[in-house]
């Protein structure tokens, strides 16, 4: 797409830097201060039970298919190369151990009943889609977030999307697991104002059979980046999801670990919610948390608590 | 400055609560009381000037209608003979009734009880005076076949009922009567009367004029007298010490005000309301708008609290109580003009907020306190509106306003002061009184008792000009054809600006004739339909001695013209451009037959229509096509004048007309199925702005919302949770400050509803817009799973009884 930042920053090589890009999402108010645009990039080394951005997972572009927007006129199965796609009794299936996710089926679907998660594109086409929102960011206080998935798995075109937006002067933040090569997470923070990070469970094995890794790495970049970098403000944000990391010892433990840190500036505890369900369903997948209830309010005011105890300003909610 | 009655939110007077009440339980009825003093008075005035004549009739309206005091009530007085009557100018349009007479009644939008007895009247003695001598019979006698075959009853272009209902919208001088009485205007005029010489011949009908002014201020006086005593009528038999006491302070005020200047802040308010009734009792207007109120009382208020007489609760008290009183009128409508103003709206427009004559920050406590009362009173009358300057009002004045947009009940509006400013500087307003600008009708900026005209002229469907473009003039669902420029078959058309500039020939058609029709209206209206109560305080009519019909404001302008439709002719521009021209994807052929069948069985080429780009998501290739018509119609509209002599205004914002205009459509290229409603004003097409507020206020700032100078306006959705905390609040003001700097001129924000959750899981299609945000995630409602959509709204549910 041509934007205005072509005529306006001269083409340097960072710029053209590509990326795998999820969606846009503008106006947040819920991903740093003020209103944000937040790009989602796609691919994500864990693998989190509750994850609610299933299609950012992947580090590659994914076919989903919404049904309540197909209007079955089955031109998706005469494109599909592989004969994924199946019609039985008026119905279409996709075959998913078939499809290879080559994506012809998406430029057939007239409705956008199919859609592919995951946009092949360039530093500078994003950056002209965050330029468009900037008179919020003056007036609000906001910026751009980097979101996904994981930011820091493409690590070129994050470090280079974050530097092209503070020469802009927008203010950056990005959204991280920290799992991450150090060097990697060093070089996005020269460039960030802001970090969420998330601590999914303080129990190694805990993280591993939850998120499919360990969380030494993740610990050891937390601690290592909050004392590198004293310019950066840092915000640890806990998915409280019960019955699986919501015990007071976990919580506990979360909020001393943080407490220990210097530029923490507060620890947000993000309730589980059951609104990236559809996308299970999109993606051909089985949701492996269902018949999990959010947590209650009176349980997340007891955790607020109890993290509170340790000296820094918890919250529920990200804004 | 602090908000000095938050702590009222649990607070509302039993008699405030007992006037509300008496609101909803009262259906609205016929009144043909004033219509039969009014025909009585004009059998005994035959031969005189009009304005003489409508002046006695007033007077004798005054002098006999049926007056009442309700329990509780602190401020009184009513135009017609009930609370939520409607009442009817057969002078103007005996039409109205006349083809209603036995449906009115049980009619679907908007009925009106009506009694045997009245019928009676209207047709022995009401109907046979008024028959060939109303305005729209002038207006149905005057204009051209062809006109009348594009404009009568097609919903290609209409005249907002200016042929039915009184003088277009106007925002009069309430600060003048407050300020200096009616005697005092009295005085005024009789000054002007003697400078004028009856011997030189172009002062003649100055004098007359003056003279039936003065008949009406005898009028006013009478009536409120009448009040005066009736009140101590009651206070003598009443046996509640309290109620006598305040029956007493009543015929007290009424006694002082309107006729003299008002000396306290309870008999501002009186003095002001008795005014506002006079206004609707002369003729029932299109909208009366009290403007600025916050402004205007403010020194009484001010006052009184200063030296101890006043306490805020009362003050509070007082305003809620005549917030009621707003809702107690109702505005007549034919079955036709229901549709489109429904919910018997009068438009009464209130505006708070903005700068003072110094250029100063003019928010004070009472800009608080009309807000609250809003909120305590929770009617669909007044409108309120604030003009929001974003430099120099305080951001707690904002918190305030968004605790009333959080309530869902789409109050208030919130307009950009500056961008108002500069409208009403376009019709030639000195920078000076630019500053007191308001807020009348829906959006319309004016001048109180300055500038005039009728904001709301008429309007232009901009669905109709595709269709009919793409029908060579042949409306898709009647089969009907109408008289319109032939622009030849749209096979011909070989390349997309051919298409656009056949498209730019039937809407400057559409603009010439309304051109033409305006000037019809206007010139009856002149002959006709003086307004005499309301130029009353319009100073440069008796200076001139003119009325506001004539010229006599010191601005005037012709009817302006509205457009309808935005979006829908941009994306419909915008889909054809891509399927046909760019891509090819589909021929003239088909698209036709697809819209001919309402795309039944063309499902694809449907979704082909709906996937092309659409205006809302900032995207410039569509956002510029419906810049490129906006200023199409500005310099169209521009190159006409009026009877004035001055140049011809348009405005974007559609009333409620989107829900009838879209009804007389078939398919458009946009994807948009036949009978559905139009997007209303700048707002883009319901469901298909899916980036969120600011991708709407970005696609809306690419039209000059200046050059429009009847003003523009843009509804927005508002996710249920965005107000719910201090940080949403903050967010919401700096949303605006914004979009304002990007020139956006007005926003009204509906809080999304449970009702509105579950009319999205009926119909998505229409809701794809829809976020639901969550801390750290959000997801468009339809496309959610079933139960998540259900916790939603229970949630949403719980939050609004919270």
């Amino acid at each position: 797409m041509l934007n205005r930042v072509q005529e306006i920053v001269p083409p340097e090589t960072g710029l053209m830097t590509p990326g795998l890009l999820l969606s846009i999402e503008r106006g947040s108010i819920d991903d740093g201060p003020g209103l944000r645009t937040v790009a989602f990039l796609k691919g994500c080394p864990l693998r989190c039970l509750w994850c609610s951005t299933p299609d950012a997972e992947l580090a590659s572009s994914e076919m989903e298919y919404f049904i309540d927007r197909c209007i079955a006129c089955k031109k998706c199965a005469e494109a599909c190369p592989t004969g994924a796609i199946l019609v039985s009794d008026g119905e279409i299936l996709t075959d998913r151990t078939g499809c290879d996710n080559c994506g012809k089926c998406v430029e057939v679907c007239p409705g956008g009943a199919r859609k592919m998660a995951g946009k092949k594109t360039t530093v500078m086409e994003v950056l002209g889609e965050v330029r468009r929102d900037s008179v919020f960011y003056q007036y609000s206080g906001g910026g751009v977030t980097l979101s996904g998935g994981e930011p820091l798995l493409q690590p070129e075109f994050s470090i280079e999307l974050l530097k092209a937006c503070q020469r802009e002067g927008i203010h950056t933040a990005i959204e991280t697991c920290a799992h991450a090569d150090w060097h990697i997470l060093r070089a996005a923070l020269k460039y960030t104002d802001l970090a969420h990070v998330d601590i999914k469970h303080m129990d190694p094995a805990q993280h591993k059979r939850l998120t499919g890794r360990g969380n030494s790495l993740i610990l050891s970049n937390i601690r290592r980046a909050c004392h590198a970098f004293p310019n950066v403000l840092f915000i640890i944000r806990v998915p409280v999801i019960p019955g699986y990391n919501d015990s007071d010892q976990n919580i506990a433990d979360t909020a001393r670990f943080a407490s220990e840190l210097p530029n923490i500036q507060r620890i947000e505890l993000l309730p589980y919610h059951r609104l990236g369900t559809a996308r299970y369903s999109a993606l051909g997948r089985e949701y492996p948390l269902e018949g999990v209830p959010p947590p209650s309010e009176d349980h997340l005011n007891h955790l607020k608590k109890l993290a509170g105890c340790h000296g820094l300003a918890v919250q529920i909610g990200g804004r | 400055m602090a908000t000095a009655v938050s702590d009222s939110k649990a607070r509302l007077a039993d008699r405030v609560w007992q006037a509300r009440e008496r609101v909803l339980q009262t259906r609205p009825s016929i009144d043909l009381e004033r219509a039969q003093i009014f025909t009585q008075s004009f059998m005994t005035t035959e031969g005189e000037p009009l304005v003489i004549r409508r002046a006695k009739a007033f007077k004798e309206i005054c002098q006999r209608r049926t007056i009442f005091i309700q329990d509780g009530e602190l401020i009184v007085g009513t135009p017609g003979s009930r609370i939520r009557a409607g009442i009817i100018c057969p002078e103007v349009c005996y039409q109205q009734l006349d083809e209603e007479l036995d449906t009115i009644s049980t009619r679907v939008q908007d009925p009106f009880l009506i009694t045997e007895e009245q019928k009676k009247l209207f047709t022995e003695l009401i109907r046979p005076y008024w028959k060939g001598k109303s305005l729209k019979d002038a207006w149905m006698a005057r204009i051209p076949d062809n006109l009348r075959q594009l404009a009568v009853g097609t919903s290609i272009i209409d005249f907002s009922g200016k042929d039915e209902n009184g003088p277009g919208e106007l925002a009069a001088g309430y600060q003048w009567v407050l300020n200096s009485g009616i005697n005092g205007i009295k005085k005024t005029i009789e000054r002007r009367l003697a400078s004028f010489a009856p011997a030189v011949p172009e002062h003649r009908d100055r004098i007359t004029y003056l003279k039936a002014l003065l008949i009406v201020c005898d009028g006013i006086i009478t009536l409120a007298r009448r009040y005066a005593e009736l009140a101590r009528v009651e206070a003598a038999t009443e046996t509640d010490r309290q109620r006598k006491a305040e029956l007493e302070q009543i015929a007290g005020n009424c006694e002082r005000v309107p006729a003299n200047p008002a000396r306290n802040f309870w008999e501002a308010l009186q003095s002001c309301w008795l005014y506002h009734c006079c206004l609707h009792m002369d003729l029932k207007g299109s909208a009366y708008c009290p403007g600025r109120m916050d402004q205007y009382l403010y020194p009484y208020f001010k006052r009184d609290v200063e030296e101890g007489r006043l306490t805020r609760e009362r003050a509070q008290d007082l305003l809620d109580l005549l917030w009621v009183k707003f809702a107690e009128i109702v505005s007549f409508y034919t079955r036709w003009s229901a549709i489109y103003y429904s919910g018997y709206m009068p438009f009464q427009n209130i505006t708070l907020a903005g700068i003072d004559g110094k250029g100063k920050d003019a928010v004070n406590e009472l800009s608080y306190m009309m807000v609250q009362a809003q909120m305590d009173v929770r009617l669909n009358q007044p409108t309120l509106s604030i003009r929001y300057n974003k430099e120099k009002n305080p951001d707690s004045f904002m918190h305030k306003v968004a605790e009333l947009v959080s309530l869902g009940t789409g109050n208030p509006a919130i307009f950009n002061d500056e961008v108002g400013m500069k409208m009403v500087m376009g019709h030639g307003v000195s920078s000076d009184d630019a500053r007191d600008w308001c807020v009348s009708g829906c959006v319309e900026p004016l001048v109180p008792a300055k500038l005039a005209y009728w904001s709301d002229g008429g309007h232009i469907n901009l669905g109709a000009t595709v269709e009919l473009t793409l029908t060579r003039g042949v409306q898709r669902l009647t089969g009907l054809p109408r008289p319109l420029p032939d622009t030849g078959d749209p096979e011909s058309f070989k390349t997309f600006a051919e298409f656009k500039s056949a498209v730019k020939d039937i809407l400057a058609y559409q603009i010439k004739k309304m051109v033409e029709g305006g000037r019809i209206l206007d010139q009856a209206s002149r002959e006709l339909r003086p307004v005499l109560a309301a130029s009353l305080t319009y100073p440069e009519c008796i200076e001139k001695g003119l009325d506001y019909q004539w010229g006599g404001p010191k601005y005037w302008s012709p009817p302006a013209i509205v457009l309808v439709g935005l979006a829908d002719i941009a994306n419909s521009l915008a889909a054809v451009k891509k399927l046909i021209y760019d891509e090819g994807k589909l021929t003239w052929d088909q698209l036709l037959e697809a819209l001919d069948k309402d795309f039944d069985g063309y499902e694809e080429i449907r979704q082909m229509c709906l996937s092309a780009p659409k205006y809302g998501n900032d995207i410039e290739e569509v956002d510029r096509l419906a810049a490129e018509i906006a200023r199409f119609v500005a310099e169209e509209t521009g190159r006409y004048t009026g009877l004035s002599g001055a140049e011809i205004v348009c405005g974007l914002y559609p009333v409620t007309t989107h829900m009838p205009f879209g009804k007389a459509l078939g398919a458009l290229p946009s994807g948009r199925k036949a009978g559905q409603p139009l997007a209303d004003g700048m707002s883009p097409n319901q469901g298909t702005d899916v980036k969120g507020p600011t991708a709407v206020f970005k696609s809306a700032s690419a039209v000059d919302h200046a050059a429009h100078r009847a003003g523009t306006l843009l509804n927005m959705k508002l996710s249920p949770s965005l107000l719910k905390d201090e940080k949403g609040l903050m967010h919401f003001v700096s949303l605006l400050k914004a979009a304002f700097a990007l020139g956006i001129y007005h926003v009204q924000f509906n809080a999304v509803s449970a009702e509105t959750l579950k009319a999205a899981q009926k119909r998505p299609e229409q809701y794809r817009d829809l976020l639901v945000r969550v801390a750290g995630y959000s997801a468009y409602f339809v496309e959610l799973r079933r139960d998540v959509q259900d916790d939603i709204i229970a949630r949403t549910e719980h939050m609004s009884f919270a």
